[in-house]
């Protein structure tokens, strides 16, 4: 008798069976980006004698000219540009100090250190410093560490 | 006994004319809400995939865009269950078929394949796992009346060539059913 009840229930039940489904959207996700490139259009030359480069722009490479770097990312994406505030020699000596960077979207962001891209998602950034005639640069030459990243 | 019997009797019953139950229906959900996140990648020139394995190892398989971290990513859980004492159904009792497809969508990001693996709680019906594809079904066994079956989800990810900057979202659906 209990069997017969148990299985009636679950006959009666298994009759009722339906196809109905569940569903359960999902979502997945990533961000993209385009990749900043850094390109050294003109490296910096910084007189001993005058010691400090001024802006101008012309078709020589003055004795006295800034570096001129031209940036690429994102349109309008501000981005931070890293270098030191001044370039040291192995031995410690400065060879480069009070390093100052013009942007020609942003302006003077020697202090801020940051610029934001155009529509086209270039910048032009203009490097110089004052140069450290003692410690024997002389004619020497350096390297100046630069990168930017998204702010 | 004979009470209990009765109360499984009138559960059983009362499923046929309650609204809302009159079919039999076994539930899925997934956790996180958003799995997997691939986090920033810079374009490419070239489409490239990347595939993500069920436990969430990310490798690039083709192209040249860059996924700036190297981490692996928490795929999506997904579980399945029939719910206490639904017995208007058999849920329980019966195969559930689950299938899984991507969304279509308009954005340059895309699945293209998918792969499961770590099931627990409940076992293939065919024996093993479905092979990868585009999408899957495949028929899980009996989950039982206070069980669930969970497994994880992973997926070929395939984003377009020079891709405009932001962030995408591509979608994909699981669905779960009784087999009749």
């Amino acid at each position: 008798m209990i069997r017969a009840i148990l299985v009636l229930s679950l006959g009666v039940a298994g009759f009722t069976a339906g196809s109905a489904s569940a569903q359960e959207p999902a979502r997945a996700s990533l961000t993209v980006q385009r990749a900043l490139s850094v390109v050294a259009v003109r490296p910096i030359q910084l007189s001993p004698e005058q010691r400090d480069a001024t802006l101008t722009l012309s078709a020589d490479i003055r004795p006295d000219a800034p570096a001129v770097i031209h940036v690429t990312g994102d349109p309008g994406r501000v981005y931070r540009i890293r270098v030191p505030q001044t370039l040291t020699s192995p031995e410690g000596a400065a060879l480069i100090e009070n390093l100052r960077i013009w942007s020609d979207n942003t302006g003077d962001v020697s202090a801020s250190r940051a610029s934001r891209m155009d529509d086209q998602g270039r910048d032009l950034l203009r490097v110089t410093g004052l140069a450290r005639s003692a410690g024997g640069v002389g004619e020497g030459v350096a390297t100046l560490p630069f990168s930017i990243d998204y702010e | 006994m004979m009470r209990l019997l009765a109360l499984l009797v009138l559960l059983a019953f009362g499923g046929l004319v309650a609204p809302g139950h009159a079919l039999a229906q076994a539930t899925v959900t997934r956790s996180p809400a958003t799995a997997p996140t691939l986090g920033t990648t810079i374009r490419g020139t070239s489409a490239t995939t990347f595939s993500i394995s069920t436990s969430g190892a990310v490798t690039r398989t083709s192209g040249n865009a860059i996924r700036l971290s190297s981490s692996s990513v928490t795929t999506p859980t997904i579980t399945v269950n029939c719910g206490l004492l639904n017995l208007s159904g058999l849920c329980a009792l019966r195969h559930v078929r689950v299938t899984i497809t991507p969304a279509p969508g308009s954005g340059p990001a895309a699945i293209s394949r998918l792969r499961i693996g770590g099931l627990s709680g409940a076992t293939y019906r065919s024996g093993s796992a479905p092979p990868e594809g585009s999408s899957l079904s495949f028929d899980l066994n009996p989950i039982g009346l206070l069980g669930s079956a969970t497994f994880h989800l992973g997926m070929d990810v395939v984003l377009a060539a020079n891709a405009s900057s932001g962030t995408y979202a591509f979608d994909y659906v699981v669905t779960v059913e009784l087999v009749p």
